[in-house]
């Protein structure tokens, strides 16, 4: 059964990972998952604003994904694979699901679920972003600021006296666009609990380490068909990928450095519309209103996301800028409670700076701890 | 106290505050502490200076490393008026007035230049100075009292009408403490008109309310001490008294909510070379530039590149 389930392993490793263009030899991870704890991943079944979901999650990896249960009209049940990450999820069907909600063996091979609208990041964000949002699986508390609303003000979609300017001016902290790649495998620049933002097109995975993101906050890139801005906080902690094709238009984004409830303002280039990453707006000047189109994005330690992806490509620090990549640019910020700017609902239900996932349906949020993991 | 005692005592000041944990007027702040001027006067008399800072910054520093980084700047022009009042030949006052004009320019990744301007009246020093002993030999004057906090505080960016951050108005809106002193030692060495003269000053910050009182921000604690040499000379019945002297700086961390600010704070030492000209006793013109020789910053910051003063000053006697 073990020699089985490393062949399968091999051949689903390979198949994903391929490459068009290069043939080059490569060191294989194969995760030993026998008896190891660590590696078994927590499936939760869940019903949120009438949508059945599955999250599932492995606190020692630092990963978290949701899903929508229902596929072509069939509510699928779910349970731990026993293949090994990246392969998460086992369903009713004998479907084998990969991180990225990709079925990778069985009979809706190819087939994707649908992600949730869904992120991680620190507590106070989402509670300032979300007033009164749950917390799994004691959702029936939902803290003293349930049924207040962000209302707009001015010209803006969001209050603009809770705006900031964040003191480094627009484009003071600069974007990155069409990065540089080093492949996984042969990344020597990363520790292994260091984060990675990833995202997964195809067969091809891109990985964006926060060592580089807390530097540029916004990394404009591609994947396959895919043309996206990966847009990273490191206020509040949270990484979204935008389609970056708006209205038919490609475009950049920049950061402006301003702030809402301490979260990042980025700004396209095409119409210099200021955009809100968690109230998932656009929320000033030309485009006010338009929703970014979101693309699933994994978060997960680096040495997870080696083990699963290791010929994904995995953006290097040479990025045209000279800066101290290894360092975390605030201090102590991550792990103490303060935050530098202040925000409108301050919920203390669980500590600021908890990272935990969101899962946003219809308006509304629910939150799921590392802890359920 | 005896020559050697006063020696002593002058030399634990300046280590005393020296070795304090510091300040910061952050990198583009006002600079008050380094213009302060301390010095005692005759009695009754008074003295006006009306001067210009020009600090420039586009080095980006990490620790001791300067990293290369040509993406913005920042340029702080300052204007003051100095007043100092002799009551008596120990007792004077010292208030220091200044207009601030900061401006931020960043260079993008796509050719952009994005420029951000704020400008306004700066905090307000007043000290009280107290002469030790004054002959035509040696003088030391100690000085203090608050920086009060006059200033702008709430400048808005022209495009939104957002406040600007901290660091880009021009006063910084908390009460602090100003202590300081200067010493001179003249005939150095017997040699004529070669005077050794330093001077050292220490603020202590206090907490001001941001973001309609919602947030506490600290700048870190400032800590100066300046020792050089000045040599008078005499040409053509003007007098010319060049300057040289080294100017040790350090901030502590800015404070919010009682937490550290990462990127703020640090350690420098500067080379400074004046020139003033006297025309007669009442008067001189100032000129003077500095240059970073060393620097040892928290975190990764912009920092000084030089900087350049101007003043104008005139002095007022009983008689």
């Amino acid at each position: 059964m073990k020699i089985l389930r490393l062949i399968i392993i091999l051949f689903v490793l390979i198949s994903c990972n391929k490459t068009e263009t290069e043939d080059i030899e490569i060191d294989v991870y194969i995760p030993n998952n026998s008896g190891n704890s660590t590696t078994d991943i927590t499936i939760i079944k869940d019903e949120f604003q009438n949508k059945k979901i599955v999250i599932a999650g492995n606190a020692n990896y630092q990963f978290i994904v949701s899903f929508e249960r229902e596929l072509d009209g069939t509510l699928l049940e779910f349970s731990q694979s026993e293949i090994g990450i990246p392969i998460i999820m086992t369903d009713n069907e004998g479907n084998e699901w990969d991180i990225f909600g990709f079925a990778i063996l069985g009979p809706r091979k190819g087939q994707r679920l649908k992600p949730t609208q869904s992120l991680i990041g620190y507590w106070f964000s989402f509670a300032t972003f979300y007033p009164g949002i749950e917390i799994f699986p004691d959702t029936d508390r939902r803290g003293e600021f349930d049924g207040e609303k962000i209302e707009g003000s001015g010209n803006w979609l969001v209050p603009i006296d809770e705006i900031r300017s964040g003191g480094v001016g627009k484009d003071g902290i600069p974007a990155l666009t069409n990065p540089k790649y080093n492949r996984a495998y042969s990344v020597e620049y990363l520790s292994t609990s260091d984060l990675v933002v990833g995202v997964s097109e195809g067969e091809n995975q891109i990985a964006y380490p926060h060592d580089v993101l807390d530097w540029h906050e916004i990394i404009n890139d591609g994947l396959g068909e895919q043309e996206y801005s990966i847009i990273y906080c490191p206020l509040t902690g949270t990484a979204t990928a935008w389609n970056r094709n708006l209205n038919g238009k490609l475009t950049t984004f920049g950061v402006s450095g301003l702030l809402f409830n301490t979260n990042i303002v980025p700004f396209d280039r095409e119409t210099d519309s200021a955009w809100s990453q968690l109230f998932d707006s656009s929320i000033f000047d030309e485009l006010k209103g338009t929703k970014p189109d979101n693309l699933m994005v994994v978060e997960t330690t680096w040495e997870t996301w080696k083990i699963m992806f290791p010929q994904s490509n995995v953006v290097n620090f040479d990025t045209g800028y000279n800066r101290k990549y290894g360092d975390y640019p605030y201090g102590e910020y991550k792990t103490q409670d303060y935050l530098i700017f202040p925000v409108k609902y301050d919920d203390n239900r669980l500590n600021p700076k908890e990272r935990v996932h969101a899962v946003v349906i219809n308006g509304k949020a629910r939150v799921y701890r590392f802890s359920n993991f | 106290m005896n020559f050697k005692g006063k020696y002593i005592t002058i030399i634990l000041l300046l280590f005393i505050i020296s070795k304090t944990e510091a300040q910061t007027c952050c990198s583009g702040g006002t600079p008050l502490t380094g213009n302060l001027g301390i010095q005692g006067l005759e009695a009754k008399s008074w003295y006006f200076q009306l001067g210009y800072d020009y600090n420039f910054l586009d080095d980006l520093y990490s620790g001791t490393e300067k990293l290369d980084d040509n993406s913005r700047e920042r340029l702080t022009q300052t204007i003051f008026l100095q007043t100092i009042y002799a009551f008596s030949e120990k007792f004077s006052a010292n208030v220091l007035f200044s207009y601030v004009d900061q401006k931020r320019t960043i260079f993008s990744s796509i050719g952009e230049t994005n420029i951000t301007s704020a400008n306004g009246l700066g905090d307000v020093v007043v000290l009280a100075q107290y002469t030790l002993f004054s002959n035509l030999k040696r003088s030391l004057t100690i000085a203090a009292g608050p920086k009060l906090p006059v200033g702008k505080f709430d400048a808005v960016d022209p495009v939104f009408g957002l406040v600007l951050s901290t660091d880009l108005q021009p006063g910084s809106g908390s009460v602090d403490g100003i202590f300081g002193g200067s010493f001179s030692e003249s005939h150095l060495f017997d040699v004529t008109g070669l005077t050794l003269t330093s001077s050292a000053g220490y603020r202590l910050t206090s907490a001001a309310k941001r973001f309609e009182g919602d947030n506490n921000y600290r700048f870190g604690n400032e800590a100066m001490v300046s020792v050089g040499f000045l040599k008078n000379f005499l040409i053509n019945k003007t007098g010319v008294t060049p300057s040289l002297f080294f100017r040790y700086r350090q901030t502590s961390f800015d404070k919010i909510e009682g937490f550290e600010v990462a990127g703020t704070g640090g350690k420098w030492i500067y080379l400074n070379s004046g020139l003033s000209v006297e025309p007669t006793n009442n008067w001189s013109v100032i000129v003077s530039g500095e240059l970073p020789v060393y620097r040892n910053l928290q975190g990764t910051q912009l920092t000084t590149s030089f900087r350049i003063n101007i003043g104008l000053a005139i002095k007022l006697y009983r008689n």
